[in-house]
């Protein structure tokens, strides 16, 4: 019985020894820390996304840390992974906002999951971030918000850059999977306003030749094609296209800036491939009076020592979510869960906020994305690199 | 105008017989394996994606030249198709046709994964056979490799009639699909001719990816989709005819790039399926069958 009382004594010592060990820093230094909640796809299919998303998160975290949290409460990431499902991502959310009590969350990165996660940010009244560029973050009393520029803009970068080189008539040709039907019916619609005249074709995402479409393209004598696609049958329609002896520019989807594009049209590129983007992707052409090039270059140093690749734009876009989800728990001085339904009504309020992305956030009540068209740039593939297109 | 409408309907004829000759050679392996076992083969799509990857790897990676990388995997997706054979189908006690169905679909799903491992996620093109800008034809231009792949829908088959018509194995063959216990009765090892079809039914499946690998790309699972249509084709030219998967093969080709070309895109795989039912429906021996059995 002695013995027994001994033991537990020494392990009641030990534990007051090791606690202080284990515990973060916070505990520490006396404030409380803040959570953001991180429910990202870092496995499963939308893993390649998920992934450098994660990384720039806890990049950003540590340095936020580093230079003493926010206003002295340090920052706590609660890390989930979805496993890129829906079912997943939506009890997540539950279980970070119910059990851990974040303040916020960086939810997640594509449209399936970001749409399941939605609903719980919603119920809960808990600000949420998507990293998806598809998913529709706009609607009344949305506590949503979603990185990157939304397809309208992107589709407006496209004309804009039409209407510099004389383009009128314009085929497209659009995938039938949902984004396809996204550039689908975004492009046709603001065709009208910019008065492109445009042919339309469809295709199956499977499909191993579209040299009929194309045929059928050629009627209205196109002066730039549209390929509404992300990734793999982008290497189909350019073969056809190069194929069937087209000269004219080629144009695709923001979806496709990534390593794996630029691999997949190796030895298949057409001469005038175009696609629009991010300033990011390009930061190193900018000029050094572009004013947000010392804040990429920043980044960009910084991902590339702690982890030694080169950051994407997904993992921008979860630097930027961050850092925009930071800025409004400083603005609103959120000490802790109880605050939490302060948060997105403060992102509404935050203007001219610079994008490691390229241009500025100016959230309102009715843009929960916060980036324009003047915020996107028309890029080019020339010799296996993105670049500034002419 | 009309002359646009001319090369229009060459574009379409000509894209309907370059995927009508890929439906055709898979239907081509299909019957062979289906013809000397009765095995429904659904992993025949997995053939042609072993194919294209195969050769891929052999040309890009090992720097082979084409003719070699060619040759070669045909003969290595051959080989894959008997140790499909020997481990796979043969360890059967009591091989009913329910349970080959099930098992050639976990073999296919088993040979994608394993293709997932080897290739990863990223999909893989090939350059065209021979350095070539691409052809005009009364107004409509196309890929070089097109004649390629008719041209090896045309040998195949015309070498496949003179095996099984005028050689003694190619006799024996049929002679097994006939009736394989009268054939071994006669004195036919009917065991050597399983693993001869099933080498010549992954053969002429890997040339079928390999064929289209320079037109299109291939990923893992690229085969399954493939697999199915040639899977139509051959039920629509008639289970087990040879000239039956050519036609069948052709034919829903065209079939698919008419309908995406004079209707709507949104049609290509629905026009495909339609087909196959209306023929189950009308004449459920195929095409090419009379219905006998």
């Amino acid at each position: 019985m002695k013995n027994n009382v001994i033991i537990l004594a020494g392990f009641w010592l030990l534990a007051f020894l090791i606690l202080p060990l284990s515990l973060p820093h916070s505990a520490v230094a006396g404030k409380p820390a803040l959570k953001i909640g991180v429910n990202l796809d870092t496995t499963g299919y939308a893993a390649w996304l998920g992934e450098p998303e994660l990384r720039a998160v806890q990049l950003y975290a540590e340095q936020v840390n580093a230079s003493g949290g926010i206003d002295g409460h340090p920052l706590e990431l609660v890390i989930y992974d979805n496993q890129s499902n829906p079912e997943k991502a939506s009890t997540n959310a539950k279980k970070m906002i119910q059990r851990d009590k974040v303040s916020a969350m960086i939810a997640t990165s594509i449209t399936a999951t970001s749409n399941a996660a939605k609903p719980v940010a919603q119920a809960e009244k808990t600000t949420m971030y998507s990293l998806s560029g598809s998913f529709e973050p706009n609607y009344p009393d949305s506590f949503s918000f979603a990185g990157f520029v939304h397809t309208t803009g992107m589709v407006e970068t496209i004309y804009d850059y039409f209407a510099k080189k004389g383009i009128k008539r314009v085929a497209l040709l659009c995938a039938n999977d949902s984004t396809g039907q996204t550039w689908f019916e975004v492009t046709t619609r603001e065709a009208k306003k910019y008065g492109i005249q445009i042919a339309s074709e469809r295709f199956n995402v499977n499909d191993m030749d579209v040299t009929p479409q194309l045929a059928r393209l050629k009627a209205i004598n196109p002066q730039a094609l549209i390929v509404g696609v992300s990734g793999k049958p982008n290497a189909v329609v350019a073969k056809n296209f190069n194929q069937m002896g087209f000269k004219i520019p080629y144009v695709t989807g923001h979806g496709n800036i990534s390593d794996s594009f630029l691999k997949l049209m190796e030895g298949n590129e057409p001469d005038n491939l175009l696609l629009p983007g991010a300033y990011f992707v390009v930061w190193q052409e900018l000029n050094n009076s572009y004013p947000q090039k010392k804040i990429m270059k920043e980044f960009s140093d910084a991902y590339q020592k702690k982890f030694s690749k080169m950051p994407d734009i997904y993992a921008v876009v979860a630097y930027d979510a961050i850092r925009v989800l930071v800025e409004a728990l400083k603005r609103a001085k959120v000490r802790g869960p109880e605050d939490s339904e302060k948060v997105h009504s403060e992102i509404e309020k935050i203007k001219n906020f610079p994008a490691v992305y390229g241009g500025t956030y100016s959230f309102s009540k009715d843009d929960h994305r916060g980036l324009q068209k003047a915020d996107a740039v028309m890029l080019q593939v020339k010799g296996g690199k993105f670049r500034l297109a002419r | 105008m009309e002359n646009y409408q001319l090369s229009l309907a060459v574009q379409f004829i000509f894209a309907g017989l370059t995927s009508g000759s890929i439906y055709a050679l898979v239907a081509l392996g299909f019957n062979m394996i289906y013809n000397v076992t009765r095995v429904v083969n659904l992993a025949q799509g997995e053939f042609l994606m072993l194919g294209a990857m195969t050769m891929i790897s052999l040309h890009a990676g090992l720097k082979l030249p084409m003719p070699v990388a060619l040759v070669l995997s045909t003969i290595i997706v051959g080989c894959i198709g008997v140790v499909f054979d020997r481990f796979i189908i043969r360890p059967l006690k009591k091989p009913t046709l329910l349970l080959l169905i099930l098992l050639t679909l976990g073999a296919s799903t088993f040979l994608k994964g394993v293709a997932l491992l080897i290739w990863g996620k990223s999909p893989y093109s090939a350059p065209t056979f021979v350095e070539m800008k691409s052809i005009s034809f009364l107004g409509a231009s196309f890929s070089p490799q097109i004649l390629w792949v008719i041209g090896t829908v045309v040998v195949t088959s015309c070498s496949l009639w003179f095996f099984f018509e005028k050689t003694f194995i190619g006799k024996a063959m049929r002679a097994c699909a006939e009736n394989p216990r009268a054939a071994s009765l006669m004195g036919i090892d009917v065991k050597n001719f399983v693993t001869i079809s099933f080498f010549l039914g992954g053969a002429i499946g890997g040339l079928g990816g390999m064929m289209i690998a320079p037109i299109s790309f291939m990923v893992y699972d690229g085969g399954t989709m493939m697999g199915l249509k040639g899977f139509a084709a051959a039920v629509l030219g008639g289970v087990g005819s040879y000239p039956g998967a050519v036609i069948g093969g052709i034919v829903l080709g065209l079939l698919e790039n008419l309908a995406t070309g004079y209707i709507s895109s949104f049609f290509k795989d629905t026009i495909a399926f339609l087909a196959l039912l209306l023929i189950l429906f009308i004449k459920p021996s195929g095409l090419m069958k009379r219905t006998e059995d």
